[in-house]
């Protein structure tokens, strides 16, 4: 049995409008494997959270349109499931967080009823136990006073301590993978330490996939092992985290690095990429970043989407033009 | 901090209480009308001018106008507090608090069974059309909701009254004037009674089954694109556990004001359907009291329905305090 937690080939989303049909991703490939933390990085609109609610099927069809050539989950074909499979796996096996935790816990149930109902529903726990076992998931994730804190409802916790009531809960059932769409944008940066901290534990405590959805690339350097970078619906880059970071070959990721701010980087010296992601509605012909790329060859960028190409065994990337190999691999 | 919520709430409703007591003395008062001309209007008798105003004087002391409003204001408020609403104007002076319990009952059964049939109807169905949006039976719903919360429910009472009524004969389309005073809780009674409250009910509460069900479906719509929905759902729970527990539990909010205001604003309402049907409740006690000019009994009647608005609305917010644990906190966050 291949390691392979989650294996994505050729996924699609459209949205039929009134307006045309918005290609949120257009045909990506995707894998995890168990005991690896993947990030997967991109600027707001790109399609990352829409993929990550993909992977898990949650995404509502109609109006959704969905199409993967392959969808496979612990080495289970899943990608005919119907809802009631899903169910099965979704919030055991699979499990998700989401970004703002004050808004992704229901505001009227007390936090520790909200993660006994994995217990109850999903694992058949009697309402004793799952009162206990919630109390001891909630000390697990580092939540003081535990006992105290399952009583309380979400508003009368902390930011950083409902995120990770909200991992607690998403940790309960032991998941094979876990994906965390934008897990600290919300938190301010101590906070956002300590919960990434958190998460890589969690995932090395028992040997869970984690998919890292950010457009933070300082959290995908401090986490991720590996990086799938995306832009307007496709992926541009892909790599072992440290080597696209010392040495990206695709123009967009480069342009991402340089965007990030450090301390001790002079005005001159933090740069920005122009211009916004193109509209869905209005993607321009070739390649979808030519616009705002400033390596771009105007004859081949402008006609033809660059292919998906392999560098080396780990390396790929979307470009006709790529940036010159830095070396030191 | 949770005690203090109630007792705000407690002295607020009280406060505004104190200021529909004053507001009921006098606003009547603020009228021309002399009472003591309406009981003897001056063409009826054939006496002189000065035995009018002398008997006109007598008839003021007598129902206590010949104070300053003042000292009637003080002498009604102390009465009000041993539970006393005076004896109205009619002949025999029948005491007001009587006439209003003996009324009161025909009221309720329509305002009470109008509320609960339209939540129930309008919220099932309401969470019906949330679910299949944008589809023939939502479609209908939001366009038939301007036409029908438009129409004033007396027209719709007028309309069904002829069609129901008078023109098929299915139901009367008069109050049955007797229903009343022979009432004794037999099942004849009774069904005598909701078959004579069948056209008012139904013409007060087509209106309501949309304005809940419009409202309805537009919070279960609003709650479940809310990101705790979502979460439910990357949960795995089944699709009746994240309706009940995850959407109902915050889309009822909305519902339990909209609810508590209607039973203030069918009260009122029911003041015109009674007329209508000649339907035998306070709504009729009320228009006669304004036709007379009786004071008490205006007083009275105002004061009973003011003080169900109150009541309605502060068991609005003492429910909101028990469903949503953010307001025992003051709503702070």
């Amino acid at each position: 049995m291949s390691d392979k937690v989650l294996k994505i080939r050729s996924l699609k989303v459209i949205f039929p409008t009134e307006r045309g049909i918005i290609k949120a991703v257009e045909g990506i490939d995707f894998e995890v494997s168990k005991g690896e933390c993947v990030a997967l990085v991109g600027e707001s609109g790109c399609g990352k959270s829409v993929s990550s609610l993909a992977f898990m099927k949650l995404l509502t069809t109609p109006p959704a349109i969905i199409d993967t050539r392959v969808h496979e989950f612990d080495g289970k074909d899943i990608s005919n499931y119907t809802d009631k499979q899903m169910k099965e796996i979704v919030g055991t096996e699979m499990t998700m967080i989401f970004q703002d935790a004050l808004s992704a816990l229901n505001p009227v149930i007390k936090v520790g009823r909200q993660i006994d109902e994995i217990y109850i529903k999903k694992l058949g726990y009697s309402k004793a136990d799952a009162k206990a076992a919630s109390i001891e998931i909630l000390r697990l994730v580092g939540v003081p006073s535990p006992a105290k804190r399952y009583h309380d409802y979400p508003h009368q916790l902390s930011g950083g301590m409902r995120q990770r009531a909200l991992i607690g809960m998403s940790f309960a059932s032991n998941p094979k993978m876990m994906i965390a769409d934008e897990p600290t944008t919300a938190l301010d940066v101590t906070i956002e330490s300590q919960i990434l901290k958190l998460l890589k534990d969690l995932q090395r405590k028992n040997g869970m996939a984690l998919v890292l959805i950010t457009h933070d690339l300082s959290v995908v350097k401090r986490t991720a092992d590996r990086v799938y970078v995306m832009y307007s619906g496709k992926i541009v880059e892909e790599g072992p985290t440290d080597q696209v970071f010392n040495n990206p070959r695709h123009p967009y990721t480069k342009g991402l690095i340089n965007s990030m701010p450090k301390i001790g980087k002079t005005k001159e010296e933090f740069t920005q990429i122009p211009d916004n992601v193109p509209h869905p509605l209005n993607k321009p012909e070739g390649c979808y970043f030519k616009p705002r790329c400033s390596n771009h060859d105007p004859e081949i960028c402008k006609l033809h989407m660059p292919a998906f190409e392999n560098l080396s065994e780990y390396r790929s990337v979307r470009c006709w033009n790529p940036i010159e190999d830095a070396g030191g691999e | 901090m949770k005690i203090d919520y109630v007792i705000k709430r407690i002295l607020h409703t009280v406060l505004i209480f104190l200021a529909v007591i004053t507001l009921n003395f006098f606003i009547p008062r603020i009228g021309v009308d002399d009472p003591a001309e309406r009981y003897y209007p001056p063409q009826l008798g054939s006496m002189t001018d000065e035995e009018y105003d002398e008997i006109k004087a007598l008839t003021r002391e007598q129902y206590g106008f010949d104070k300053s409003n003042l000292a009637q204001y003080a002498e009604y408020v102390k009465r009000l507090f041993s539970g006393d609403l005076g004896n109205s104007f009619q002949p025999g002076r029948p005491k007001v608090m009587e006439m209003i319990l003996e009324r009161l009952p025909w009221t309720l059964v329509l305002s009470v069974s109008t509320m609960v049939i339209s939540a129930f109807f309008g919220i099932t169905y309401g969470t019906f059309a949330a679910n299949q949006r944008g589809r023939l039976a939502d479609t209908a719903l939001l366009a038939s909701s301007t036409v029908l919360t438009a129409l004033p429910s007396f027209i719709i009472a007028l309309i069904l009254s002829m069609v129901l009524g008078f023109g098929l004969g299915i139901f009367p389309c008069y109050a049955d004037s007797e229903m009343m005073t022979s009432f004794d809780w037999s099942l004849a009674e009774i069904g005598n009674v909701l078959y004579n409250a069948a056209l008012p009910i139904i013409s007060m509460r087509i209106g309501g089954i949309v304005g809940y069900a419009v409202s309805t479906r537009n919070s279960v719509i609003v709650v479940s694109s809310d990101d705790y929905i979502l979460t439910a759902r990357a949960k795995g729970l089944s699709n009746s556990r994240i309706l009940y527990s995850h959407t109902l539990t915050n889309y009822l909010l909305p519902i339990v004001t909209r609810f508590m205001m209607g039973l203030s604003g069918l009260i009122g309402g029911a003041v015109v359907i009674e007329k209508v049907f000649n339907w035998n409740g306070m709504g009729t006690l009320f228009i006669n009291a304004n036709l007379n000019s009786d004071y008490p009994l205006m007083m009275g009647v105002m004061l009973f329905l003011s003080s169900i608005a109150l009541l309605a609305n502060l068991t609005a917010d003492l429910l909101y305090f028990v469903l949503d644990p953010r307001v025992q906190d003051g709503g702070r966050r």
